[in-house]
């Protein structure tokens, strides 16, 4: 029945089944080029179930004409949908409502509604030109809104549900909708947070500790965190991940992990609030003003997606963040490693030029008073004592030093052998000690007592203390710290005294000198430490190492209310 | 040649083995009188205008090094004489560096020395103008 007849067309609408099927394989047996159909999850069972209007595509197929066909596939009318693939270029597109095609644009046909495998009981007819045109202009916008067919049935077949993207602008649903995600994941949550002020605000929100509560309870939570961070947020780092018990512990160092973003390594800087939950829905939230407190105030608009693809990029994104800031730490950490490693060859390069420089001063001043005093010595015959004394006195002072040298060498090869025997260590020191004698103090021209002071009972002779030792060396020493000891001490006396515990032998010199510089203390024991104007600074450093090798310890304390050092090291009785 | 005729020379040295050697070495020459002190504060604390024609210091030394000595000695007497003399590589390098460029470098002599260059240095730097 005929509602408009034009000189541009007509214009009609039919109804019964048997009118609208005829008025359609009429139009079909007409086609020439092309066929375009739009039409609901219902349509591809019309076109393929009812058999005159399969016949009539199958028809066209056969005359090569093009037939592209938009529909919302679904579980339901797949098979139909498949067969449709066969003969037609077959495209997915999400809620389609209505049925229309258009044929070798000029012929318009709609079916409001359709019933599975029977064909439309009612039918729009039109061959106007501007009512088929913008027919023609939906079918093509809906054609670039869709998706491939293979794409969307593969999606139903695998069990996967194609997703949608939604902008949200509200900022009160973007606050639910972050909350809902965080509380609905049951595997994973990945969240990229841009700022510092994001991660307070998310923090406010509960989300911070939500995640961390998700991550440690029977759900066992994967959550991982991209952050920036501050003191502040170090603290509250440090205040959320102490948990109670060790269980909890276990699982939060297993399941809550919560990565540094250098804010300065530009590279692996986000711009926007990043969460997804699952691999299955992201939030991108985009902050509005970054220096707002509150979440509300802050945030910006957001999109909220389970679309596969989107989710993927979003957790493409986040798993590259992740390497990154770690690769970055690496390399941090090892650019740290090689700064250090560099001071720490600054540093040996500066003691070895220290050592150059003490090394030469002390060769050179013997060597000069040597050479000087032995020239003199032809000059002046009536003082030749006086004079031999001193060449004797610098001849030592050169021998001391080479045998320093010597030790140094030994001890850094690990080729310093000890001669071990049983000795009574209070002989030994009472030998040491009268070696030295009353000792001027050479600066000072004082002269300093050393007194000796063996354990109640275990004199020398009575109760001896018997260690294994190498004689050569423990008295090397007790030599080294005496003459260190007067050396610093310009008054007062020396006080070397023994005593013995179940397992060992301690030795204490103590002196009532001026005692240590602060500067030199921390390295008092390694090599060239020496703020005095005559020595090396390898005594202690070979005393030490004399020690160590018989398996004792040395160390020095501060004297308690008075002046002065005591230099203490023990030695294994057995 | 009376002691008045004698051209004085300080030298402070910590050690004691060197003042001893360089005041036999320097008086080995009669026309030298040398007096010595161990302890630059002292030798300081005893210094005085036109004691002296000759000064030599050691650098490395305790309390006060030799190019501050220098300085304290210079304010008190600009015209006498000084030179260094220095087993230190390090206080020879320090000596080079600008901060002591304006002292005279022909002044600094380094251990070990003979006795009889010793004396010729002291000689030559007495009769220089």
């Amino acid at each position: 029945m005929p509602i408009s007849e034009t000189a541009a067309g007509i214009t009609e609408v039919l109804y019964g089944g048997e009118n609208t099927a005829n008025r359609l394989l009429h139009v079909f047996s007409r086609a020439m080029k092309s066929w375009d159909a739009c039409g609901d999850s219902t349509s591809p069972s019309v076109c393929m179930g009812y058999e005159p209007i399969k016949k009539a595509y199958l028809e066209l197929t056969k005359r090569q004409i093009k037939i592209r066909f938009i529909t919302e596939i679904n579980r339901s009318n797949l098979s139909y949908c498949k067969e449709l693939m066969k003969i037609s270029e077959l495209r997915h597109l999400d809620g389609v409502k209505g049925n229309f095609g258009i044929c070798d644009k000029e012929e318009y046909l709609a079916a409001p509604t359709i019933m599975e495998t029977q064909p439309a009981p009612q039918l729009i007819y039109s061959n106007i030109k501007e009512v088929i045109e913008q027919q023609q202009y939906v079918f093509d916008s809906f054609w670039s809104r869709s998706i491939s067919s293979e794409q969307k049935i593969r999606e139903i077949e695998e069990g996967v549900v194609l997703g949608s993207t939604e902008l949200v602008l509200v900022p009160l649903r973007i606050q639910e909708l972050f909350i809902d995600l965080v509380k609905s994941a049951k595997q994973e949550i990945l969240l990229i947070l841009p700022t510092t002020n994001a991660f307070l605000r998310e923090y406010k929100l509960g989300i911070i500790q939500s995640l961390k509560q998700e991550s440690v309870s029977e759900h066992n939570i994967n959550v991982r965190i991209l952050t920036p961070t501050n003191d502040h947020i170090e603290e509250i780092i440090k205040d959320i991940t102490s948990t109670a018990t060790v269980d909890e512990q276990k699982k939060e160092n297993e399941n809550f992990v919560i990565r540094r973003i250098d804010l300065a390594n530009e590279i692996a800087v986000s711009t926007v609030t990043i969460a997804v939950s699952d691999r299955k829905i992201s939030l991108v939230i985009e902050k509005k003003d970054d220096t707002k407190e509150y979440f509300m105030d802050a945030v910006g608009l957001a999109t909220y997606s389970t679309s596969k693809p989107t989710v993927s990029s979003y957790v493409s994104i986040f798993e590259n963040l992740w390497a990154q800031t770690e690769l970055y730490h690496r390399l941090k950490v090892s650019n740290q490693q090689i700064a250090l490693a560099n001071e720490q060859l600054k540093i040996h390069d500066r003691m070895q030029k220290q050592f150059i420089n003490v090394a030469a001063h002390e060769l050179k001043t013997p060597t000069q008073g040597i050479l000087g005093f032995s020239d003199l010595l032809k000059r002046y015959p009536e003082k030749r004592e006086e004079i031999t004394e001193a060449i004797c006195r610098n001849a030592t002072r050169l021998q001391r030093l080479i045998n320093d040298i010597l030790d140094v060498t030994k001890i850094e090869s690990q080729n310093l052998r000890l001669n071990k025997e049983q000795l009574n260590l209070n002989t030994l020191i009472s030998g040491v000690v009268e070696d030295h004698g009353e000792k001027v103090n050479e600066v000072g021209k004082s002269i300093v007592k050393i007194l000796v002071s063996f354990e109640q009972g275990t004199n020398n002779n009575k109760n001896p203390i018997f260690v294994e030792a190498d004689k050569f060396r423990l008295t090397q020493v007790i030599s080294n710290l005496l003459h260190n000891a007067i050396k610093f001490t310009l008054k007062g006396h020396i006080t070397i005294s023994t005593e013995k515990t179940d397992s060992d032998a301690i030795i204490r010199v103590k002196d009532t000198g001026s005692g240590i510089d602060p500067e030199i203390y921390p390295r008092l024991f390694s090599k060239f430490a020496s703020k005095s104007f005559q020595g090396t600074g390898l005594g202690l450093f070979i005393s030490k190492s004399i020690v160590e090798a018989h398996g004792g310890k040395i160390w020095v304390e501060n004297n308690k209310n008075e002046n002065g050092v005591t230099f203490i090291f023990t030695l294994p009785l057995k | 040649m009376t002691n008045e005729e004698k051209r004085r020379i300080l030298v402070v040295d910590d050690e004691p083995d060197m003042t001893l050697l360089f005041k036999m070495a320097l008086e080995s020459d009669d026309s030298f009188t040398v007096c010595t002190f161990n302890d630059p504060l002292i030798a300081l604390s005893n210094f005085k205008a036109g004691l002296y024609d000759l000064i030599i210091l050691d650098i490395k030394m305790p309390k006060m090094d030799g190019f501050d000595l220098y300085q304290e000695i210079k304010k008190i007497d600009s015209q006498v004489k000084i030179c260094f003399l220095t087993a230190s590589e390090m206080y020879y390098e320090e000596f080079r560096k600008e901060a002591y460029c304006s002292l005279d470098r022909d002044m600094f002599l380094r251990k070990p020395i003979e006795n009889k260059d010793l004396l010729e240095k002291i000689n030559m730097i007495i009769r220089s103008n």
